[in-house]
């Protein structure tokens, strides 16, 4: 990315971005910038399949990392896309679009995939990230309004929404000090309030409309679908997973028989929500 | 501390307007960046497509004339 950033000032003679914006490079030197680019955004969006430091990194940092992980840093490769790939490489972007709806398609139908297997919650809200970031990546590059719209939409939500599940994962570490999903259960009867939050945290991931994440996936499907209703329908097969991962996860922590006497002994959040 | 992440997912589901207006503008001026290179699609919707210049202007005259 560098190199190809030096090249550009070369090229344009300028490191002044809203002139790159406007500027028209050769539509063969833009595969190649864009490219290089890519190679940078797509491992800090994260895309498929340059994705597997992000459920280390996860699991690695402490409650505040991963909020800050999720909400804010996520987030910075989808803002170069938008912010360099598409207005500076136009051309490129279009021509190279099926690799991203193929690497995106992977990735929403793959990482769900994983994300239902796992044990632990910090991974498998992790993985649900990687799938959420597929469904931005597919509306940035629908190249229209709505697929614009739901990909802002849906990286403010997963910033909110994401966040706000991993702050929910450390409540309860904090309390039993694991994040291994069968060492708990049941805790809607001794923590009804988390519980609560809990479950629209989860809903809003899954994308019940009347919480932020609908909005988002909506708008990004809706953007696609005037492209390629292909890329449509496998995207939303992993929103479908996406409701049985969370679905599923919220069942074993919050519903059930309370198999651990810690688990069932642990105090609801107090006034600051710890 | 969950309870105003939880106010603001719930204002951006049920009024995404307020988050969506501030961005119309700098979205409209990336589509226009864009749109030159917008890839066909295979989905072939007719309805709210925006009607060709040459139906407008013939679509004002007749508006004028009467």
């Amino acid at each position: 990315m560098l190199i190809a950033m030096l090249w550009m000032v070369n090229e344009a003679g300028t490191t002044s971005i809203p002139t790159l914006m406007a500027y028209d490079f050769d539509p063969k030197a833009q595969t190649w910038l864009w490219l290089a680019f890519f190679a940078s955004f797509a491992v800090k969006m994260p895309m498929w399949p340059v994705h597997t430091w992000l459920p280390d990194a996860h699991v690695q940092a402490p409650t505040a990392g991963s909020v800050i992980l999720a909400g804010v840093l996520l987030k910075m490769g989808g803002y170069g896309f938008i912010r360099f790939s598409l207005p500076m490489f136009p051309e490129a972007s279009a021509q190279l679009a099926w690799l991203i709806f193929a690497l995106s398609m992977i990735a929403v139908v793959y990482t769900s995939l994983v994300a239902l297997v796992q044990h632990d919650m910090k991974k498998l809200i992790a993985y649900s990230s990687v799938a959420h970031m597929g469904i931005v990546t597919i509306g940035l590059f629908a190249f229209n309004v709505q697929g614009f719209e739901g990909a802002m939409i849906v990286m403010l939500s997963h910033g909110l929404v994401s966040g706000a599940l991993f702050l929910s994962v450390g409540v309860i570490y904090d309390r039993l000090h694991t994040r291994e999903i069968d060492r708990y259960g049941g805790l809607s009867i001794n923590m009804p309030h988390y519980a609560m939050f809990f479950m629209l945290f989860t809903m809003a991931s899954v994308g019940l409309p009347g919480t932020s994440g609908f909005v988002g996936e909506f708008l990004s499907l809706a953007g696609i679908y005037q492209v390629s209703s292909w890329v449509t329908a496998v995207a939303a097969t992993g929103i479908i997973l996406g409701a049985a991962y969370m679905l599923y996860l919220y069942r074993r922590v919050a519903f059930g028989e309370q198999k651990n006497a810690d688990a069932a002994a642990m105090p609801d959040l107090d006034k600051r929500g710890g | 501390m969950m309870a105003p992440i939880a106010a603001a997912v719930l204002w951006m589901g049920v009024y995404p307007e307020s988050f969506l207006a501030p961005m119309r503008q700098d979205i409209a001026a990336l589509e226009a960046r864009v749109i030159r290179a917008r890839p066909e699609g295979d989905a072939k919707l007719k309805m709210g497509e925006p009607k060709k210049a040459e139906e407008h202007e013939t679509a004002a005259d007749h508006g004028e004339a009467h």
